[in-house]
């Protein structure tokens, strides 16, 4: 194997920065998707599941929990290197055996409440790509800014969110 | 999860925080395969590094399965969005993520205000986070910004 931090970025990689998805409508989020954010966090805050609560706040119903906003085009498991894909992150011509996705961090900001059942529009776009080497080997660290918006075309939503992909082992390598 | 109390109850004034006030520390775990499971299946992301013990050894190279980062920022942000109260807001996040949480592991998330804004007509506090496993060992780090309303 001879990949390096100086090598595993193609060309062809390297001009995918800035590359721009198309805005594309979300899936509008239901109460069973609250309901099963719950289950998996324990998250019962009654802002989330509880219209006059949440309309005793100051808000106009339940909101969606913040972690909830914008993500579902990002985590659906779709196979890497769909080519239809709207996340653009999938798109890129990054060497096959890169299949072992980590988080490697996020900024995100919030700038309104978003409610249940609001529908939104995202779009993203690739802003770096570099290579590092760490202890799970060479890396290729992609940051894409994912952009949300409500039907007031107001952002609601950015997020800056660096994946670090490294190469897959083979069992007994 | 070992923690479900949702403690909302308590509203926080901007007036009532200063730099250096210790928000509420929340621990969470140990991890176990059904918290992975009900994220995999709420995320829809059925990646084998968050459940398959014999996937991740053989092709992973780590000793057992991991959390999800999105899962462990669900849970520091439910630490957060507790202790704001129904009237305040999560308004910035910024999380690095430095150590991984393994099967058996537990996540102690802290806050800790570092600054204050000297506008009353915008009254946020920016926190530094930091989580940690049951070894004491760092697990994230990042910096958040809350809104909280005024008396």
């Amino acid at each position: 194997m001879n990949e390096s931090p100086e090598t595993i970025i193609s060309d062809e990689l390297r001009r995918c920065i800035g590359l721009k998805g198309p805005v594309r409508a979300l899936e509008t989020l239901s109460a069973s998707d609250v309901r099963r954010y719950v289950d998996a966090t324990g998250d019962a805050n009654p802002l989330w599941l509880d219209d006059d609560f949440a309309r005793s706040a100051g808000y106009r119903g339940r909101l969606l929990p913040p972690i909830l906003v914008g993500w579902t085009p990002f985590s659906i498991k779709e196979p890497e290197g769909n080519a239809s894909s709207f996340d653009v992150r999938r798109q890129l011509p990054v060497p096959a055996a890169y299949t072992n996705v980590r988080n490697a961090g996020s900024e995100t900001e919030w700038l309104k409440p978003v409610h249940l059942g609001e529908p939104l529009a995202c779009q993203s776009r690739i802003v770096d790509i570099t290579a590092r080497e760490g202890r799970m080997g060479v890396g290729i660290y992609v940051t894409q800014v994912e952009e949300v918006r409500n039907a007031e075309d107001e952002l609601v939503f950015t997020r800056r969110h660096t994946v670090a992909l490294f190469r897959e082992r083979q069992a007994g390598e | 999860m070992s923690d479900d109390s949702t403690t909302i109850a308590e509203q926080r004034f901007f007036e009532d925080v200063q730099p250096g006030t210790e928000l509420a520390a929340r621990e969470y775990g140990p991890l176990t395969v059904i918290d992975t499971v009900r994220w995999a299946g709420l995320q829809e992301n059925t990646q084998q590094l968050h459940y398959d013990r014999d996937w991740v050894r053989d092709h992973a190279g780590l000793r057992t399965f991991i959390a999800s980062g999105a899962y462990r920022q669900a849970l520091l942000m439910r630490m957060l969005t507790d202790w704001l109260g129904p009237r305040g807001r999560l308004r910035k996040l910024g999380i690095r993520h430095t150590y991984s949480t393994f099967e058996g592991d537990t996540m102690r998330f802290t806050a800790r205000a570092v600054e204050k804004s000297e506008d009353p007509a915008d009254p946020w506090i920016a926190c530094e986070l930091e989580g940690a496993n049951q070894e004491g060992r760092q697990i994230l780090t990042g910096r958040c910004t809350l809104v909280l309303p005024t008396r």
